[in-house]
Parts: C-alpha cells; structure tokens; sequence
C-alpha cells in the first residue's frame, strides 16, 4: 500500500480524535494535527496545533487551519462528518481547489491518488471515486468512531483565532442530549414505521438503553413523522453504519435503508407483515408486533 | 434586499428501479428539485418579506435540466422573482467544487448580491459541501446548519443547530447561509403561482467548457448487494423465537 506522504487531520471533536488520527497514521508517513478548542485531541502526530478560539468555535478555526494547509502542503486533510467538521472540509477543499469525499468508506491509497466509497441516492447505490492529491476526507461514522489508541503528541504549538470581521457569536447553549454514536455502537436498534408513535419510541428508547444499544431510525420516522431527530436517521447522509447487532424494528427493509446497515454483524429483524422484504436480508427474523416483541425482550434480558 | 437561493435539479431517485449489484439507470428517473433546497428558497421569500423592496434570485448550475420548461416553473412557482441558470453538461453529476466554482461566478456576475442561501444538502449526493464552499470561494461571512434566520438593522441574526449545542450569531452581509430542513415548512404553490411562474424572467449563462477541472473522478456507481445472511425467520411469537433473539442481543451487551 503506498501512503501519502503527509496528512493533516483536522479535530473538531476531541471524541473523534483517535479514530482519525489513527487513520490518518494508516493512509499517510507522516501526521498533523489541528485540534480545535480540543487540546485532548493532540494524539497520534508528529506535531498538533492547538486552535483556541475561546468558544467560537469552527467557523473561527477556518482561517487558521487554511493557513495551515498553505505551511504543511499536505496531501490528504482528514476530518470528521460533524456539521462543523463539512464546514471545515469545504474551506480546505476550497482552498485545495478539490471536492471532499465526504462520508467516506473503503479508503484505499493508490499511488498519488485515494480512492474511496460512499452512499448515495439516498442509499440507493454506491459511487465509487478516486480524488486525485492533495484530496480532503471527511472520515464517515464507522471510521470516525472506531476505537483506537491514542497517544499523546509531543511538539505542540498554540494558535489564537477569531471570528471573521463582521461576524459575532451571540450565544452558546450546550445541549443536554447524549450524543449519537451510531458509528460507534455495538448494538443499534433501528425502528421504522411500524413504531407509530411517540409513546412506542420512548419505551423502545427505554429498551435500547437498558441492552446498550443506540436508536436509530428509517428517513420516514425522522422525515416525515419528527419522531426522531436527523442525527438518527441511518442512510441520511450516505452513512454506513457496521455494529455487531443491528436490530430491525418494524422496518420493511427497502434497499435504500438495508445498504446503510448490510455491513452488520449480524441483523435481526421484527415486523408484522411476513412479507416485509427485511426478512429476506436478516440473521434471525420474528412475524409480530415490533413492540410485543421488544417489551417480551426487554423481560427476557431483565 | 438581494437575495439568491440555490438549488439542483436532481434524479428523483425514490421512482429510480434498483437491481443488486448492478449500475441504477439514473438518466431514466424523472427530475425534481432536491428537497432540502427548497427550505432555501423559502426560507429567501420569508426574509424578502421582512425587508420590502427585495429581489430573490433563483440559481441552479445544471446540463440537461436547464432547458426544461417544467423545472424552471416549478422553482419559480414557489416565489423566486427570476432565475439564472449557468449551463454546462459537465454540470450534471459535477463535484462539488465543479459545482461551487460555477455558482460563485455566477453569483459575481449577477452583482450586488447580500445574502446567499443553500439548503443542507443536495438530494442525491447529501455531501453538504457546496454552500460552505461557495462562501469560501466568495470569501464571504459563511455558516451552515442555521435553523432561525432573522434581519436585525442592516445585519443578519442566525441560529445554528449542532448535535451537541446551539449558537447565534450576527453577521454583516454579504454572507452565505446553508439552513436545516427544520428552519421551515416549503409553500405548495397555488394553480396561481404555477401560471405566474411562466412569466417570470429566465437568464440562462451558458458556460460550455468553462466549467472548472474536477479532480475527483467517478470509478462506478452499483446498487448495494444483499450481504448472506442466516435467514432464520419465526412466523409468530413465541418462546423460542423470543430466546433465540434474547441470546444474540446478550451476546453483545
């Protein structure tokens, strides 16, 4: 495999920092980090560059990170697949005059040149690309939330940054909701239509907890019903998701949301009708009510 | 207020016939405008109407779907005052600094522009790139994830919903805002809007072999195959369905 020669991984989000790095260490000879707000997430490189932008957070990182670039000419930039984290890949892709692969899966370095994979039309099919160096990966969940060591990075530099001229943030609330870590789980309990309502989520939420398992959901559910916010929606964004267990519940198993899912271990999948495709695709299957078979679960493992 | 909302004419991929393994017929699905982008363009009528005397500015950067009659009505139909599209084959399936590289000339061309807007993501790709990266092309004030807009004097009040918090800010314009599609609910347009949507201004640019180099090539595009699976499917409910299933799950907690 030949490696490019140098990458810089740009962390917005100290949670993702080994994955990344560790990455970064598998596609390149030599890493950087640019940690931004984030002085945990100097692991793994040769050098880190601690961003502080005394809460402003990505959009004020922008300008130093480019900056970076220009210093370091690297030629792969890794980031996570966060909001802040595109943000930061489109500056640098921009910058580099090239697209990120984003939600990006199978890397696979050739020489002057990474190929990878994604999803797209909705799950509907994967396209596979090469991006020419210097290329910007935004790294997708099963790769940014893959364990890792981290160990901590030696040579650090600090850089102060700001928000542009004519830009101020005005407030800043933290919010109390955990984190969804589909790419991460070990478990995840998808649900599709056939949780009807909000009640029937929150005690199949209730359930996932108790087994360790993360929610996710089919687009209807977060699209069209609101029962479940974006962030859960396995497929949305192109994402592939590879835990151990995947839990299919009352979901009929359309390509679009099976190729966000068919990397998993091992699937199991509750639906009432006996015709629902799902069940063509799934490890151990159960014909019944989604619910009555989670709450005779939940007593089962209790 | 000059406002220009994007959007891309994208295959409507849910009609699009998908068979294991094999390369899906995109060219055979019907167009429609990408869902999220219309949370753009309303989201450009909302601000218009708290600042009388706005213009807002459709711009798509498309190939085949710029000549079509249908799609500029359908995206005039649902508020614009006029469109320009820049036109190129090279657009269809263009990258997204293909992309962005065209909207941001075309946005200088136009002149005067204050505020761009973007929805957060095309409907096919999903890569939520090119707005960010028109504002980094432009070198404008630039935020994605804004779920609240608002005017406040000459400045530009905006939310931004993150996963794990939410911020505010003020910007000087010109900026370029790519909105959730939680910021709000896309007007259907009236028999009314569609017949008025016929008579607006079209400006089409055609840009045939300007269109900036992409380095990213695309080496195949296959629907997902099935993975092998056990297939071991219990018609009812029963107890041993129930501990088969227990036994897995505990396998992993």
């Amino acid at each position: 495999m030949e490696k490019a020669k140098i990458c810089l991984a740009v962390i917005d989000d100290a949670g993702a920092a080994a994955p990344l790095t560790a990455l970064a260490g598998r596609l390149a000879g030599r890493v950087f980090v640019a940690a931004i707000d984030a002085p945990e997430a100097a692991v793994n490189a040769e050098k880190a560059w601690l961003i502080s932008t005394g809460g402003a957070g990505a959009a004020a990182a922008v300008g130093a990170v480019t900056r970076l670039l220009e210093e370091l000419a690297p030629e792969l930039v890794i980031t996570g697949a966060g909001r802040d984290s595109r943000m930061l890949a489109a500056h640098c892709a921009a910058a580099l005059r090239t697209s990120a692969l984003t939600d990006a899966d199978e890397l696979t370095p050739e020489p002057g040149a990474i190929a990878a994979r994604r999803l797209v039309y909705g799950g509907g099919a994967y396209k596979s690309v090469r991006a020419a160096y210097p290329a910007v990966i935004c790294a997708g969940p099963s790769l940014a939330g893959a364990a890792a060591e981290a160990a901590p990075c030696a040579v650090l530099e600090e850089i102060r940054a700001s928000l542009p001229e004519g830009m101020e943030l005005t407030g800043r609330a933290e919010k109390s909701v955990v984190k969804v870590g589909l790419g991460a789980a070990k478990i995840v309990l998808g649900l599709g239509r056939g949780v009807k309502d909000a009640a029937n989520v929150e005690r199949a939420a209730a359930f996932a907890a108790r087994i360790g398992a993360e929610l996710g959901c089919t687009r209807p559910v977060a699209e069209d019903e609101g029962l479940l916010p974006r962030e859960r929606y396995i497929g949305v964004s192109g994402a592939v998701i590879k835990p151990a267990l995947y839990i299919a519940a009352g979901i009929s198993g359309q390509i679009q949301h099976m190729a966000g899912v068919n990397s998993s271990g091992v699937i199991i999948a509750i639906n009432k009708d006996k015709q629902a495709a799902i069940f063509e695709n799934c490890d151990y299957g159960v014909v019944g009510d989604m619910m009555e078979v989670l709450d005779a679960l939940d007593e089962k493992l209790s | 207020m000059k406002i220009v909302a994007c959007y891309k004419n994208t295959p409507d991929f849910e009609s699009l016939r998908l068979q294991p393994g094999e390369e899906p017929d995109v060219s055979a699905a019907p167009l429609a405008i990408g869902q999220y982008d219309l949370n753009a363009v309303e989201a450009a009528m909302q601000l218009a109407q708290l600042a009388p005397g706005s213009e807002v500015i459709a711009l798509t950067a498309a190939g085949a779907a710029a000549d079509s009659t249908k799609q500029r009505k359908a995206i005039l139909s649902r508020g614009p005052d006029r469109l320009v599209v820049v036109k190129d084959e090279a657009f269809d399936g263009a990258d997204s600094f293909v992309t962005a590289s065209a909207l941001a000339a075309a946005i200088e061309r136009i002149g005067g522009v204050d505020l761009v807007l973007f929805g957060e993501g095309s409907a096919d790709m999903y890569a939520q790139q090119v707005g960010c990266m028109v504002g980094a092309l432009l070198g404008w004030r630039e935020l994605n994830s804004v779920s609240e807009l608002g005017l406040d004097g000459g400045a530009l009040t905006v939310r931004r919903e993150l996963a794990d918090r939410s911020e505010t800010y003020r910007l000087s314009l010109p900026a370029v805002i790519s909105v959730t599609s939680s910021i709000n609910r896309p007007r259907i347009p009236s028999m009314k809007d569609i017949l008025g949507a016929g008579k607006k201004g079209v400006e089409v640019i055609d840009c045939a072999g300007l269109a900036a180099d992409s380095r990213v090539e695309t080496l195949g595009l296959r629907a997902p195959e099935a993975a092998e699976r056990k297939g071991r499917v219990f018609q009812s409910v029963t107890d041993e369905a129930i501990e088969a299933l227990a036994l897995e799950i505990r396998r992993q907690m």
